[in-house]
Parts: structure tokens; sequence; C-alpha cells
């Protein structure tokens, strides 16, 4: 169970020494699960379950329970058994579960991490009133900022297991420009990156014009590019080799990466493209960066179709909605593609269709002979039903009919790209959440599909894994699979794909090459698009602002 | 929610379980029509007449045999009917089988009217105060089958991509197959199960002794209700003391004699009986004649707690 | 109101016992003794369950293998008799000891009736169930259950064992006939349901036995639940 030392105090007191009744009423805790946390089968009986157990009296329970279901608009879901709510409102309801205890401090493990943008923007505000309606005390653990720094008094980055800086955001936001370094840079909001990336001396600025939230950045844009035009315009241009010493930072992961890990990161990655290259299209590594991939995504427009959706329609029962109607939807070899929408549209749907787990009532979905597809759950523990990692893959390696010194090459290589050499013996379940994901995604491809579909792939990911997953997808494509991905990940699906579609009322809405997709959208757009698209609405990552920095100043 | 359904668990347990014992209890024809009588009638006032259709089949299975077996193997009682295979059989082991088969049918009456009245939530809630540990347990389960499910369903489609699949196959395979997928579901909800005491943990379970919120409270039309209940169970018991309420078989058949003794522990007994349905009919006469007068369009379809849906999935 | 409660259910208890033997002794009734005896023998188990300081981890491991066991009854419904819920509890009683072995028997039987529905047979397979946890509890550290074929030989005894406590249920019902007539014909009847349950428990056992049992006590070490 692990040992340690050191004392930690709540109130003056000692932990271990605190009553147990003191430390469940007066210290609350959400974890990151929204899933495994609740215990009971309804929703008033989970409520009530904290409550019971501190033997509170049943009026004052159900004072508090009115009062919170009032708080949390939870009335409607009252008599609901838990498995009909939403992720959303689950984590909700395991909220407020705690909230009943009237707790001083508030502590929340990831609790977004599992949730939708959508939702998970609510929770936090949820948390915002709490802490400033209530003045609770809240410390929550996070790797998603976009929203939450901004809301924040004090950040504490932690490395290593040792507190790494300690600050108001803003101050955390400079010092990840310095000293931090970039490892930190891309756990920031979009603002505060861009910021770090186009001012001339980020170090140097005052705090409070340091920018976190969108509406800050566009602010402190116009500022900056009324103090270039004022300057003269040779100051101007100067202004980005002044930028010089970011520039490195603010290429964006895909291209810190290769730096900044030095041998073995880049190492993995060439070999991963090396193995899965079979010909023509092994474009170098070096290309991958948005750049990059809108060039491949107009040649890819005559690559070879890999798999065509014909009008499918797709409903789960015989009375139930038609979660697809008629939709057309084309698959191309060498493409990174991007599958986005709402809630309950029907994405995972349409990926279980095209991997062929699920046939459609009507329509077709076709592929060439000898093409096969592979699909990757959200939840990688569905894969696993031996005792150790390798096991995993060897029971794969037969099923897909590789000899056994054929299946060995093939799972060393893996092994090696992937990363998993050290937990090969493990058992699948007692490694990382990232390991996990990158077992079953072994698994899959030692199918060798020529179509690789994956759910939700950068869920509860921070940013150096999806880096590395990228990466991952981007050789994959590279080396002529088509790769396809479910997301609710706005900035991941700008940054790395090639073309993104969108999915609405059962069939794609929209689709075109990131640049066109997000460029039409108003408010379904990355952050730094939104901050910059009176001037540049084509632009929609760090990278593509500081290469257009120039037009951007001239044009106003 | 509405009419018997929507009062305070306490009642629907009372009055099954003491319909439970009488039917145990009480050895006579009429009594026990009665009774089949009052609850088929409550489950088609509370629309239900499909789950006792559907039903059928498998009560006549369990009870008709009893009806059948009784006289093959018991030969006692004065009135021989006929021969079978060198065995007398009598009319009263006749008889006697049949009453058995009655008894057993009401028996299944009652837990097909109890199924739909008492819900596994109410159950529980009668239960979490006696015995909050099994309570806790019973209702964990409970909220861990339709989640297992679900998984069990996503790990087949998933699993079904590396060919673990109990549709293709040798029988041999297939149910091997089954146990792989049960596997997988054992030790990630193992794994699973293990946050859910550490948020019970958190949440302060175990500290002292629990109480139980009270979502259900004990209002005037209850205890009504349950003195009315009350009475009809003791007129009931009492004529059971004195004798009553008893169909004398054997030696030798008696005809039935009703004296006014059991007269009056009849019409206790129906009291008892007859109560819900009461309750129901009027809820149910209420509602259609304000409807009519009031709003003539507000005549809607059943509409029944969450619970029932969920089950029929 | 929880404090007289349990005086209460005594109290009642105790009444619908006394009724239960007058009853059985007056007019040789034997359906409702046989519930009350049945309850009787129950009781003591989760008795103890009450007494007994728990662990959350503890219970929410107990919960989980009586909701496994309860949902692997589920895709069986069609087939008569065919149900790895025996074989769960066996491995489930093996691995974590006699009475987490009943409590999950137990549980598993009840729960799943609430889906499958309840009837008069509800304590029946409770109990049945609760004993075949107990029993391979029991014997889980005996030469004889260690091996793997004495532990199939278990289930099998175990297939047959479960439908005789049911078919006492059957027998109760018709006190007047009783003779040794009525039970060979009421027990050749189930043999081949009997049969059927009880090769289902060896087929049962000797895929799940080798894995399951691994999973599970690699789990009881990790976190070092219900020595």
């Amino acid at each position: 169970m692990g040992d340690g030392s050191g004392a930690i105090y709540y109130r003056g007191a000692e932990l271990p020494l605190l009553p147990p009744e003191t430390a469940a009423g007066e210290i609350g805790m959400v974890f990151q699960n929204p899933e495994a946390q609740i215990v009971m089968e309804t929703v008033w009986q989970e409520l009530a379950f904290s409550m019971e157990n501190l033997g509170l009296s049943p009026s004052v329970m159900r004072g508090r329970l009115a009062e919170m279901a009032g708080l949390f608009g939870l009335e409607p879901l009252l008599y609901k058994p838990v498995h009909e709510l939403s992720g959303g409102q689950k984590q909700l309801v395991n909220l407020a579960s705690v909230l009943l205890l009237h707790p001083r401090l508030l502590l929340l493990d990831e609790p977004t991490s599992q949730l939708d943008p959508v939702a998970a923007r609510e929770f936090i505000y949820l948390l915002r009133r709490l802490n400033e309606e209530l003045s609770m005390t809240v410390i929550i653990s996070e790797h998603r900022l976009e929203e939450a720094l901004p809301l924040a008094d004090r950040v504490l980055v932690m490395e290593n297991g040792r507190m790494a800086a300690d600050g108001s955001p803003r101050e955390i936001v400079r010092a990840a420009g310095s000293r931090l370094g970039e490892g930190h840079y891309a756990y920031l909001p979009a603002a505060s990156r861009l910021f770090l990336a186009l001012s001339a001396s980020p170090a140097a600025a005052p705090t409070d014009t340091i920018p976190l939230t969108v509406r800050e950045g566009k602010r402190w844009l116009e500022s900056a590019v009324e103090e270039a035009q004022s300057a003269s315009p040779v100051s101007a241009e100067r202004s980005i080799p002044s930028a010089g010493p970011l520039e490195k930072n603010a290429a964006g992961p895909a291209r810190i990466d290769l730096t900044r890990l030095g041998g073995s990161g880049k190492g993995n990655t060439l070999e991963g493209a090396r193995l899965w290259e079979n010909g023509g299209v092994g474009s170098s590594f070096s290309r991958s960066g948005s750049g990059a991939f809108a060039g491949e995504a107009q040649s890819s427009g005559t690559g070879e179709t890999l798999l065509e959706c014909r009008e499918v329609t797709f409903r789960y029962e015989k009375d139930g909605p038609e979660i697809l109607k008629k939709l057309d939807f084309s698959l191309y070899r060498g493409e990174l593609t991007a599958i986005l929408g709402g809630n309950g549209a029907g994405k995972s749907t349409l990926l279980q269709l095209m991997a062929g787990l699920l046939k459609p009532q009507r329509g077709r979905v076709a592929l060439p002979k000898g093409v096969t597809a592979g699909y990757l759950a959200q939840n990688p523990l569905l894969y696993f039903s031996h005792d150790t990692v390798s096991e995993e893959l060897r029971h794969m390696a037969k099923y897909a009919g590789l000899s056994d010194s054929e299946g060995k090459r093939e799972i060393a290589s893996l092994a090696d790209a992937f990363g998993l050499e050290g937990v090969l013996g493990s058992h699948p379940h007692d490694i990382s959440g990232g390991e996990q994901q990158k077992t079953a995604l072994a698994m899959v491809l030692l199918l060798r599909p020529d179509i690789l579909l994956l759910d939700e792939p950068t869920k509860g990911l921070d940013p150096a894994a999806k880096e590395h997953l990228a990466e991952l997808l981007t050789a994959l494509a590279v080396a002529g699979k088509s790769v396809t991905f479910v997301t609710h990940d706005v900035e991941f699906a700008a940054r790395y794909a090639s073309r993104c579609a969108m999915l609405f009322d059962g069939s794609m809405a929209a689709e075109g090459t990131p640049e066109a997709f997000f460029g039409a959208n108003y408010f379904y757009t990355t952050a730094v698009n939104r901050m910059v698209r009176d001037r540049l609405p084509q632009a929609l990552t760090v990278e593509d602002v500081m290469a257009d920095w120039q037009r951007f100043v001239s044009r106003s | 929610m509405s009419g018997f359904r929507s009062m305070h668990p306490s009642v629907a347990v009372v009055y099954y379980a003491g319909l439970l014992l009488f039917t145990l209890l009480l050895f006579h024809p009429v009594f026990l029509l009665t009774e089949i009588a009052a609850l088929l009638g409550l489950m088609l006032l509370q629309g239900q007449g499909r789950r006792i259709a559907g039903s059928l089949a498998f009560c006549l299975i369990v009870a008709v045999p009893a009806a059948l077996l009784n006289p093959l193997f018991s030969h006692r009682g004065a009135v021989i009917l006929f021969y079978f295979m060198d065995q007398p059989i009598t009319l009263e082991a006749v008889l006697y089988g049949l009453m058995m088969m009655v008894v057993l049918i009401s028996v299944f009456v009652i837990f097909l009217s109890y199924n739909y009245t008492v819900t596994p939530d109410k159950f529980m809630y009668l239960f979490a105060s006696t015995a909050p540990k099994s309570a806790l347990i019973t209702l964990m389960t409970l909220r861990f089958v339709p989640l297992f499910q679900r998984r069990l369903r996503r790990i087949a489609l998933i699993q079904g991509a590396r060919g673990v699949s109990v549709r293709e196959g040798s029988l041999r395979s297939r149910m091997s197959d089954g146990m792989t997928l049960l596997k997988t579901l054992l030790t990630w909800s193992l794994e699973e199960a293990l946050q859910t005491a550490d948020s019970m943990k958190a949440r302060g379970y175990g500290i002292r002794r629990r109480t139980s919120y009270a979502v259900y409270r004990l209002d005037r039309r209850d205890i009504r209700v349950l003195a009315g209940l009350g009475a009809g169970a003791l007129g009931t018991l009492w004529g059971w003391f004195q004798g009553y309420g008893m169909l004398m078989l054997y030696p030798r058949l008696k005809p039935p004699v009703f004296t006014w003794q059991e007269a009056a522990m009849y019409a206790a007994f129906c009291l008892f009986a007859a109560l819900p349905l009461w309750v129901e009919g009027k809820e149910k006469w209420l509602w259609r004649s304000s409807a009519r007068k009031s709003l003539p369009s507000a005549i809607q379809g059943k509409k029944g707690l969450h619970w029932t849906g969920y089950r029929s999935q | 109101m929880a404090k007289i409660r349990f005086p209460v259910l005594i109290a009642l208890g105790l009444f619908i016992g006394a009724l239960a033997l007058s009853s059985a002794l007056k007019d040789r009734h034997y359906l409702l003794l046989s519930l009350v005896l049945l309850c009787a023998a129950l009781l003591p188990l989760f008795l103890r369950l009450e007494r007994r300081k728990l662990e959350p981890r503890e219970l929410v491991l107990l919960a989980v293998l009586a909701a496994l066991a309860a949902v692997s009854r589920i895709p069986f419904a069609a087939l008569p008799s065919v149900k790895p819920v025996s074989a769960i509890v066996i491995l489930s009683a093996y691995v974590f000891g006699a009475e987490a072995g009943f409590l999950i028997g137990a549980v598993a039987a009840l729960v799943s009736n609430l889906y499958f529905g309840q009837g008069p047979w509800t304590p029946w397979q409770m109990f049945a169930w609760g004993m075949v946890g107990l029993t391979a509890g029991w014997l889980r550290n005996t030469r004889w259950m260690r091996t793997r074929p004495g532990l199939l030989l278990f289930g099998f005894i175990w297939g047959f064992l479960f439908g005789w406590i049911m078919n006492i249920w059957h027998l109760i019902g018709l006190p007047d006939a009783f003779s040794w007539g009525l039970i060979a014909t009421v027990y050749a009847a189930s043999f081949y349901f009997d049969l059927a349950h009880a090769l289902s428990n060896v087929v049962f056992l000797s895929i799940l036995a080798g894995g399951w049992i691994k999973v599970l006590e690699r789990f009881r070490k990790k976190y070092g639940l219900l020595r």
C-alpha cells in the first residue's frame, strides 16, 4: 500500500488524528470517474447516502435535500435510476451528495476529465458559484485548464512529486514563459499561449495584462497590434525575431516534442513511421504540423477510397429513434479524419457501423475487397481478458493468424514503438490509463487493419500523452492507413486532423479541411480562432497565428 | 403512481404478508377464491391485465400437477370414485388436490400483485433500518445488475472483433467464450468497485449507525387503511382460532354449513382482502368523474413508475 | 420508530411461528411452517453480517460478486437449470470463505428474482444458493476440494442437492399424499433438470476455475480483503 512520512494539518489538527466525523463531514471529495463513485440505485438514495452515514435526522436530511436539489436543478431526476443519467448528471449528483454534508473544504480529482466539454464547462462554473457564493475552499486537480485556470486564485504546479511552482494564474503563465520551461506550456489556456508566443518580452509584461480567457486574449491582441502599428514599421518587423527564443515553445506540441523529447521520443516515432510505411505515401515525419496536413488534405481528395457509407440508416430498437439518417461519408487512404458532434449525435454508433460491429438497417457500408477496419473503443478495459499485457498481445497475434515468430517480431516492434516494453509483464489493470490505451491500440493494430477507427482517443489524456498519441496516429496515416477518430476535443482535431466532419441529426452537416471547417464556425471552433477570427479567420492554432503575424499587424 | 401503489410501503407489505398468511392458514375454497378475485380485480384496475395473462401458463404448470398428484398418492377418504392402476381414487383426495392447486394459485397471484405494487426500492426502504448492512449489500447489488448488463453487452461487442463470441462456434467454445467475457467483466468491475468503496469511505460510511432517509410518510389515509386491515385480520384470526374457515375433507367430506359466526369471519376477511381494491377503485372513479366534469380531454393513458419500464427491458 | 421496529418484528415473527406450528399440528398444513423454518435458517447468518464490522471495500466486493452471479443468470434464462450462478458462488466462497459465499449466494438469488419476479420460491433459492456458498467455504481447505476433480465433483453434487432442496417445496404442498411413492415420483421427474444443472456446474467450473480463482486471489492479495 506504500508508505510516507510528514504530516498534513487540517485547521491545526493533524489529519490522521482528526475525528472521522469531522474528516468525512468537513472535507468533501469528488473523484474522477462519475460512474464508479455512485453507490446507490436511484438518485434520491444516492443523495441521502452520505447524510445517512453521518446519522442526520430525517427532518434535517429532508431540508438539506430540498435545498440542494433546488440549487442543482435535480428535482426532475430525483426518482430516476442512476444508470439513466448522463455522465455530466452523474458527476453533478456526486458533487451534490458531498455538498449535502456542508463541507468546508472540497477536493476534486480531475472531476471533468470524463465529461464532454459542455458538461465540463457547466461543472466548472458550478464550482465557481460555490466558491463565490459560499466562499468554500475548493481544491481541484486538473490538466484541462482552459476553463479552470481563469477561475483559480492560486495555482500549484506539481512535477515528479515536487511542487514546481506556486502563484496566481497569471504568475504561473509568466513563469511558464521563462523559468518553468516549455513542459508546462501545453497546459495553459489558448489565450495565455498566444500571449507567450507573440509577446516581445512576456517576462517583463505587467501581471494584470497577461490574458487567461478568450476575452482577455482578444483585448491583449488589439493592444499589441496598436502598439506594433504606432511603432515604426521596422520595429514592427523586428517584433518577430524578438519573439525568437520563444518560437521553440510556440511551435506547438507536435514540433516541440521532436526537439524536446530528444533521443527516446524521436527514436520511437521514427521507428513507428518505419514500421507502418508500406509504400509511396511515406512522407517524412518532420512534416507534421497543421500546414503540412493542409497540403496533404488537398491531395487526399484524389486518394484511394477505403470505405464508403451510402445512405446508411440505423436505429437500435425497432421503435427507437433513427440515430443515423441516410448518411453519406467516405474515408480515404493516408487521411486523418476527425468526426465532431454533440452528445448523443451518434458518433460512436457511426464508428461501430464503419467497423462492422453493427449492421445498418438500410444503406451500405462498402469496403473494397481485402480492406479491413479496426476499432478502438473509448474504454481500453473492454479489451483485456488475460493476466499480462504480453499475453493479451500474444492471443491477439494468434487470432490475427500470425505465426509464432512473426507474432513475436510484430509484438516487439509495436511494444517498442508504443513504449510498452516496461509493462509487458504487468497485469493490464495495473498499468496507467495511457498505457492501457496504447496496449489496446497495439492489439487492434496486430490485426493489421487498413482503416483505424478510434472513439474519443484523447479523453482523460494530459497534453503530453495527447502529443504522443497524435504522433502515433500521424505515423499511421503517413504509412497509408486511413485513421478516423471521433472527438469532442476541438483543439486536437484542429491541430492534427487533415479533414474534419460534423455529425448532426443523423448525417454529416459539414465537412472540410480544419481551416475551412472551423473558419466557418462561430462558436464551435478553437479558442485561438475565436480570438483572431476578425483578422485571420483561417488561423486555428498558435502556430498559424505566428506564421501570419505579419499580415495580421499590417492588415489593421 | 396512484391508488394503492402510492400508499406507504408498510401498508402494502402488511396486506401481502397478511394475505399470504391467510392463504396458508385457511383451507376453504370460498375464502381462497374471494382472495384471488380481489387480487385480480386490483390488478385489472391497475391496468395489469396483460401481466396476468402473461404469467398464467407458468402458474398452471406449477399448480396443476398438485391436483393430479394428490389423488394418485393419497387414498384416504370414504367415497371411492374409481380405480386407477389398482389404486382407489377417492373423492376427498381429488378435492384435496384441487384445494392445494387453488392454494398454489393464490400464492402465485399474491406474488404477481406484490411484484407490481412493492417495487424493490420500497422493499429496501422497509429493511434499511432493521437490517442496514444486508439492505445496503442488496441495494448495491441491485445497482450493479443493470450496470453489469450494459457492460457485458459492450464487452461482447468489442471482444467479438477478436474472435470471442457466444454466437458462433461449437457449444464448448461458445461457453468458454462466454466465460471469457464474464472474466473481463469481473476484473474490470472489481477494479472499479474499489473506487466505489473509496467514495463510500470519503462520504463517511461506517462512522456511526446509519439513519435512513424517509421518502415515504405515513399519512392519515395510510393509518386508516392500516386500521381497516388490522380489524379485518383480527376478525379472520379469531374465526380461525374458533375453527372456522376450514373445509373438512377427512375422514370424510362434510358439506359446508354457513353459521353466522362463519359469516362474520368471512365479512372480516372480505374487508381485509378487498380494502386495496376499494382504495384503487375510489381513486379511479374520482379521476374519471372529475375529468368528465372539468377537463374532458384529461383522460390519459397509464403512466407507470420508472421501475416497471426498466424491468420490462 | 427504528428502535421499536426491531422488537415488533421479533414479536411478529414469533406469532407467525406459533401460528405455523399450530396449523401444522392441527391440520397437517406445512407450507407456512416450512417458510418460517426457512427464514429462521437464513436469519442467523444475516444477523452475523449485521453485527460484523465490514470495510466498505469488502461490502462492495460482496455486492459485485452477487451482482455478477445474478447477471450471469440472465443470458441463460431460456435454458432451464443451466445457470452459472452456482459455479460463481462456489468460486467466490472458495477464495473468500464460507460467510461471504453464503451472502453472495443468498443475495444473488434475491436480486435476480427482483428481475425474474419474486415468488414463494425466493426464500428456497436464497437458502439453496446460500448453502452452496457456505459449504464450499467450509470445505475449501480440505485436500479434496483443493484438487480440480474434487472441485468439479463438489459442483456436480450440488447440482443435485440444489434440485432436491427445491423439490421439498413441491412435496410440502401435498402433506396428505406424502409417501415414498410421491417422493420417488417428484425426484424422478426432476432428475433430468438436476442432471442438467449438475453437468452445467461441472462445465462452468472447469472453464471458470483457473482464471477466476487467479483473478479473485490477485484482488484479495492486492487489497487485503476478507481475511
